[in-house]
């Protein structure tokens, strides 16, 4: 793979990537707290956001750009799994 | 609390912060060297690392007591850091006055304590 | 990335801190710039002076007047908010806001006599407020706010990783070494020291906006997200009348309000006029760090105490405690110069890291970019300048744009914010013609002179300066021109610098290897 198309896959990865499982995490804390849902929202507001600075760390720290995706994916596929379940049994 | 009040805990809660950061660099070889021509034997080191961490522990009472308890730790972080590159700045421009200053500082700030527990 | 973690951090560190370095570094400096936000406004209406007899004025007679104001001025509207925000330590004058249809109203009035204070038209330190979190682009502009954050974090934790040297160089700035070391000691040092510091500014600038970052979690549980603040802030208004009434002085309820809130910060009017009109008292922000203001509601026209809230949700205290934490409104005077050397140091941090890629490469090129690397490079050092001494300058000139520019002229303010804005274009194109050492050198000097020219310049428009504010007793004025005056010196000190690096002046260490590459 041509370094530029490296970079390109890893910066997507970190940023585009980074975001959505930030969204993603604040998502399923947001719908799973027991509580009031003011509290949901503020609780929910403070931890999803180091996530996204682990991914975009991940991003350029992992032996490939496949790797970056492959983390990427899997994560968002399986908070993506436990978002529907949540919506099936509610 | 006054202006006059306010600047002297200011001062009282920086200097001790400064004496524990002057205290934490004497505690360092390169550091030692540049203050003062000599070397630097294990237990001074251990030495200095103790006077460092009680100036800084000190320096959290004036904050508390001016401020509370909260905002008296935002406080005494500002003046840790503060301290620490006032440290810098005197290693870098006048090496050979960070003891003098340090002790000054230090001893200054001590009494005051001393005279507002009184 | 590269064969191991800490060479990808290094990698990662060096090219989001330059790329987001560069908008980071205009970021910091407005942020620094907000800390005094009050003050700024102040200065930049001179014709408003403040006076110790100000100060001086009751609360209760304050209010009196900006109420009479109001009635005469503002129209019974539904839906309407009038706000009272009365002299106070971080607010220089009395201030009354209403709107009209959707526009804006923002008046000052002399609390001895109650007139009018005529004042030019300018957003004043507002305008760098809000490009510290909008650059002035809306939404768009906190988002690209937002990710130079995380980016932010990024290079914090990135930079802690390549330093290795954390503790062992905690105290190490060798300004006699090399041009690469001693600017690289700098940036350590900087980064190191106030670490506590850049973590929590980065990381609360990010919580602070949870309804732009992160909207989907506020809509997954609320159909209308406005009503999450509802959930959070009691309201106590009540049903538009749509009646005249006469409205009781609201001023003869400080003493409930302040047996119920402690101490008065300001006050809104909702439905000021009417039947239904509700006067409603906050507490300043400058009794601790959470910035949430105890509340007390009144009704305007009888007087009835309609509800007080002084207890507050655990996860809004503690949200609205990073929001406090960021804007540092608790502490007085002394937290505020904190928190402005703080931002000082951090831009420092941004700039030695810029100015660095530049060292780096400069002296030994590495030929990123293939053939086109000496091209890009300079474009590079070019942008840097820009970022750093454009946005120093872009500051300058719009304080100068409010001091010079003719008063009779449409839009005045948003004149002030053009020249703002167009500054760094200007900039640009001034690093792109020069050599680098050279353009660093000729806007430091061109900032140094709008430094201390300033005083003089108003004193040529007939505006009063640094004495007239002495000698009027206008402390919050004074401070902010001394402060310009004061950073004026700290650049001129930066200029001999660059002199030296200019004529190749040998450092100790490395006689002569630092001449101008290109």
């Amino acid at each position: 793979m041509k370094p530029g198309v490296d970079i390109l896959l890893r910066v997507l990865a970190g940023f585009v990537g980074g975001y959505g499982l930030t969204v993603l995490v604040n998502l399923l804390w947001v719908l799973t707290w027991p509580g009031h849902r003011a509290d949901a929202v503020y609780w929910g507001t403070f931890f999803p956001y180091v996530v996204f600075v682990i991914i975009l760390l991940l991003a350029f720290a992992l032996r490939s750009a496949w790797r970056a995706w492959a983390w990427v994916l899997g994560l968002s596929a399986l908070l993506l799994v436990l978002l529907a379940l949540l919506r099936f049994f509610k | 609390m006054n202006d006059i009040s306010v600047v002297l805990t200011c001062l009282l809660a920086y200097g001790l912060a400064y004496a524990g950061m002057a205290s934490f660099s004497l505690g360092m070889e390169k550091h030692y060297v540049q203050a003062r021509v000599s070397d630097l034997t294990a237990s001074r080191k251990k030495l200095f690392k103790a006077t460092g961490w009680s100036f800084l522990i000190l320096a959290v009472l004036p904050a508390i007591y001016g401020w509370g308890l909260t905002i008296g730790i935002v406080f005494w972080t500002g003046f840790v850091s503060l301290a620490a590159i006032s440290v810098v700045l005197v290693l870098s421009y006048f090496p050979k006055r960070l003891i003098w200053l340090g002790g000054g500082v230090a001893g200054i700030a001590l009494s005051v304590l001393l005279l507002a527990m009184l | 990335m590269k064969k191991t973690f800490s060479l990808s951090m290094a990698w990662l560190h060096t090219w989001l801190g330059l790329y987001l370095g560069w908008l980071l570094f205009a970021v910091f400096l407005t942020g620094t710039m907000a800390v005094f936000e009050h003050s700024i406004t102040h200065w930049m209406q001179p014709e408003a002076l403040v006076k110790p007899a100000h100060a001086e004025v009751i609360l209760a007679r304050q209010l009196d007047i900006a109420q009479a104001y109001l009635e005469q001025h503002a129209n019974r509207e539904k839906g309407s908010n009038w706000m009272i925000a009365p002299i106070s330590d971080n607010h220089p004058s009395l201030e009354v806001r209403w709107r009209v249809k959707g526009e804006a109203h923002e008046v000052l009035l002399n609390p001895l006599n109650g007139e009018v204070v005529s004042t030019r038209e300018t957003e004043g330190g507002a305008m760098l407020t809000h490009f510290h979190y909008t650059l002035l682009a809306g939404l768009t502009g906190t988002l690209i706010v937002g990710m130079a954050a995380v980016v932010m974090l990024v290079g914090l934790i990135s930079g802690i990783v390549i330093h290795k040297r954390f503790f062992k160089d905690f105290f190490t700035f060798r300004r006699r070494s090399s041009a690469q070391r001693s600017w690289l000691d700098a940036h350590n040092v900087a980064g190191v020291l106030i670490l506590p510091f850049l973590f929590m500014i980065t990381y609360t600038g990010l919580v602070m906006q949870p309804n732009t970052f992160l909207p989907l979690g506020i809509k997954a549980v609320y159909e209308n997200p406005r009503a999450l603040r509802g959930d959070a802030v009691q309201s106590f208004e009540q049903p538009y009348q749509a009646e005249t009434a006469k409205m009781i002085k609201v001023s003869s309820l400080l003493p409930q309000a302040q047996a119920a809130i402690q101490s008065v910060g300001w006050l809104m009017i909702q439905n000021g006029g009417d039947a239904g009109a509700v006067v409603e008292f906050f507490q300043n922000l400058d009794r601790r760090i959470s910035a949430v203001a105890d509340h007390a509601a009144f009704s305007a026209v009888t007087g009835r105490m309609l509800g007080v809230q002084t207890e507050w949700r655990d996860s809004a205290y503690v949200y609205r405690g990073f929001v406090g934490i960021h804007m540092a409104m608790f502490g007085g005077w002394v937290m505020s110069w904190l928190y402005f050397l703080a931002g000082l140091v951090s831009c420092g941090l941004i700039a030695t890291g810029l100015i660095l890629f530049t060292i780096k490469r400069r002296k030994r090129p590495e030929h990123e970019f293939g053939a086109m690397s000496t091209r890009i490079y300079s474009l590079i050092e070019a942008i840097n300048i820009t970022a750093v001494m454009g946005s120093i300058n872009a500051i300058l000139i719009y304080f100068w744009a409010n001091r010079v520019l003719p008063m009779e002229i449409p839009e005045r303010s948003s004149w002030e914010v053009r020249a703002f804005l167009l500054t760094w274009l200007v900039s640009l194109l001034h690093a792109l013609l020069r050599k680098p050492l050279y353009a660093w050198r000729e806007q430091l000097v061109f900032a140094v002179l709008l430094c201390w020219l300033l005083p003089l310049c108003a004193r040529l428009n007939g505006l009063p300066s640094l004495l007239e504010f002495w000698r009027h007793g206008d402390g919050i004025a004074f401070g902010v021109e001394a402060t310009i005056l004061l950073m004026g010196l700290l650049l001129a000190t930066a200029i001999p610098k660059v002199s030296k690096a200019i004529h190749g002046v040998p450092s100790k260490r490395t006689a002569g290897s630092h001449k101008v590459a290109y």
